[in-house]
């Protein structure tokens, strides 16, 4: 997969919520942080996402912020 | 030609030694102008700012009116102020004719317009930006009529000093309403026109050269003025 | 209650209407930019807030006063504002009198006039000229006087019409840095005009757009850059993709764009039929050289027709049916190996697009609307 984004993360999805619109999608990384990403519900369909699919989390360098202690 | 030169050295004696009767000519006519611009000044800048500041009909017409003024000839004002203040004018119990103080009066009368209009347009010539400026600091409108006022102070100088100028030189009304009496109402002008009829020319060039440097004093100053 | 509140305040002039309807609210303690290109009415609206014009019709209210009540009012409320002007100009008179010039009117006298003059050509970094006519200053400097005359005054509202507009970019920035120095040590209510959105974002707490004589939009102004009320807001707060198009479908909120054949989805209360633009920033858009399949919504083959590095960061342009402006790492760039004529993959998703509309906000004559 050859894409811009600078940040393409291995994961599982742990847990798919469905809201009226858009769906909250857990996923679970192999360290056992978790990302959590709000897409549209059709996309979650679309994906077929369910828990344990193997999924990417991609994410623009521009996107990232960075928090310290 | 002999006589012409021979009359001006005795002239320039007669300045060098401050001969009494030149000084006491020519200090009586520089005290009698300068009150006249004075006392017109301070009449004349105050209305000069309302005609400015305020908006009110006909006021184009009153600018035009005073310019043309100007050159109003001062045997007319001459003429005008007799007629008020001889014996049997309206006037007349005040006994002013033939005073120092007719003369300043006629005087003022004469520089009016000039002083009206200059100083008016020296106020024109204020930045509008200012008065904005002086509003927005919290001016009232007379404190923003004082702040116009100052900023064209020079301007308003040049005008009195003009003003002081054309009174110093005219001779109709200090003749007419002066009546040209020694030692009581005779100025530069009256007195060069009185000699020179009786064919005494020392004492004319004399007073003559002294105006001419006042004009030329004026004139310096009023060029450092403008140069500001 | 709003320090200054103007009510259906309109300004005709020559037969043109200068501003249209204006309702803002300023508080206490605020510092509010009126953002917007020249001539959209920013002086007129600073004048009439400082009470210098009156308003054809509408009102304005001071701290809940009505301030056209009196002469008196008005010149009482107008002594509590200070306003530095556009192109300042200077009395002809030393820096020292330019500045005590209006503490006197209010009666300041002797050692505590002096003190307090010092202590502003100090704040403001004129010391040194002092005795100097002001006619003989700089264009900063001037401004820099201008300043000082303001805020001698401790007035309650600070209104600054351009601050910078007429100054070199050095006395610029040193003039911004004085205005943020002023917001942080005297915590006036600051009302400001600039044309500069970027010097608004820095210095303000809320923006308002004044398009055309009209108040288009207030708040802060990252709600203004990101969701943009109209297109002309989008275009002068500088949104770079900006497409036109019309809603084809909505369904639960997520709505189709059509534009130039292409279907864009978006989220937007927006019905069908209507005429809208969609916003997308170009931080937002990811390119690949394959086709993907991800969540994003939307996803479009186009051809790069420009690369230009920025900093860290490349802005590469595309051409998909319609224009897009993207911005990648330059490290992606590198290693994607992109390149002008090559045929690429975008997609952003639907909550990144902000749908706006397309036709400007027509305010109806009755309609009130506090902004």
């Amino acid at each position: 997969m050859k894409i811009s984004a600078r940040n393409v993360i291995r994961g599982k999805v742990k847990k798919v919520v469905h809201g009226a619109v858009n769906s909250e999608v857990i996923i679970s990384l192999s360290g056992g942080d978790e990302i959590t990403s709000i897409i549209t519900k059709i996309s979650a369909q679309n994906l077929g996402l369910t828990e344990g699919k193997d999924v990417y989390a991609v994410i623009k360098a521009s996107n990232v912020m960075i928090a310290i202690d | 030609m002999i006589e012409l030169w021979n009359g001006l050295l005795k002239a320039v004696e007669l300045i060098v030694t401050l001969d009494p009767e030149v000084m006491e000519i020519a200090g009586r006519s520089l005290r009698i102008s300068v009150t006249s611009a004075i006392l017109a000044s301070l009449i004349c800048v105050p209305l000069a700012s309302i005609i400015h500041f305020r908006q009110f009909r006909g006021k184009r017409f009153l600018i035009n009116l005073i310019q043309t003024f100007y050159s109003v000839p001062t045997v007319a004002i001459g003429l005008f102020v007799f007629v008020f203040i001889s014996r049997a004018g309206p006037l007349g119990w005040l006994g002013l004719l033939f005073s120092p103080a007719a003369i300043v009066i006629g005087q003022m009368l004469l520089v009016t317009p000039i002083l009206l209009g200059l100083v008016i347009s020296a106020l024109r010539g204020v930045d509008i930006t200012l008065i904005d400026t002086a509003r927005s600091l919290g001016a009232s409108s007379f404190q923003t009529t004082l702040v116009v006022l100052r900023e064209a102070r020079f301007a308003v100088m040049v005008a009195i000093i003009m003003a002081f100028g054309r009174a110093i030189s005219e001779v109709g009304i200090s003749l007419m309403i002066g009546g040209n009496i020694r030692g009581y109402t005779r100025v530069i002008t009256t007195a060069i026109s009185l000699e020179t009829s009786k064919g005494d020319l020392e004492l004319s060039i004399a007073l003559g050269i002294i105006l001419i440097s006042i004009a030329l004093v004026v004139n310096i100053v009023l060029n450092r003025i403008q140069q500001r | 209650m709003a320090l200054i509140e103007t009510i259906d305040m309109w300004q005709r002039r020559d037969g043109r209407d200068i501003l249209r309807n204006i309702n803002l609210r300023i508080e206490r303690g605020e510092v509010f930019a009126l953002i917007g290109p020249t001539g959209a009415g920013k002086t007129t609206l600073l004048r009439l807030i400082d009470l210098l014009d009156e308003p054809t019709s509408g009102k304005i209210y001071f701290n809940g006063v009505d301030t056209a009540e009196s002469p008196a009012v008005r010149l009482g409320v107008r002594r509590r504002m200070a306003f530095v002007l556009q192109k300042p100009v200077v009395f002809n008179l030393s820096v020292y009198d330019n500045i005590a010039y209006a503490l006197r009117w209010r009666g300041m006298r002797g050692s505590k006039l002096r003190e307090k003059v010092e202590h502003i050509i100090d704040v403001v970094g004129l010391s040194d000229y002092h005795g100097r006519n002001a006619r003989n200053l700089s264009g900063g400097e001037v401004q820099r006087v201008a300043i000082a005359r303001a805020i001698a005054l401790e007035p309650e509202v600070l209104l600054l019409d351009e601050p910078t507009a007429n100054l070199d970019p050095l006395s610029a920035a040193r003039i911004e840095e004085l205005i943020s120095s002023i917001i942080r040590q005297y915590a006036t209510t600051i009302i400001m005009a600039t044309h500069d959105l970027l010097q608004g974002q820095r210095l303000a707490d809320r923006v308002g757009v004044l398009m055309d004589g009209e108040l288009l939009q207030a708040g802060s102004a990252r709600d203004v850059f990101a969701s943009p009320r109209n297109k002309e807001v989008a275009e002068f707060v500088g949104v770079e993709n900006i497409i036109d198009g019309v809603i084809t479908s909505s369904e639960d909120k997520i709505v189709t764009i059509e534009s130039q054949g292409r279907s864009i989805e978006a989220i937007s209360d927006y019905l069908i039929g209507e005429k809208v633009c969609a916003c997308i920033r170009p931080e937002d858009i990811t390119l690949s050289l394959t086709r993907i399949s991800s969540s994003a919504r939307n996803f479009f083959e186009g051809e790069i027709t420009w690369l230009v590095d920025v900093g860290p960061l490349t802005r590469v342009e595309i051409q998909c049916g319609f224009p897009l402006v993207a911005l990648v790492t330059k490290r992606s760039a590198e290693e994607m190996k992109l390149a002008r004529g090559q045929s690429i993959f975008v997609s952003f998703k639907a909550t990144a697009v902000h749908v706006t509309k397309l036709q400007k906000h027509k305010i109806k004559n009755m309609e009130r609307r506090i902004i």
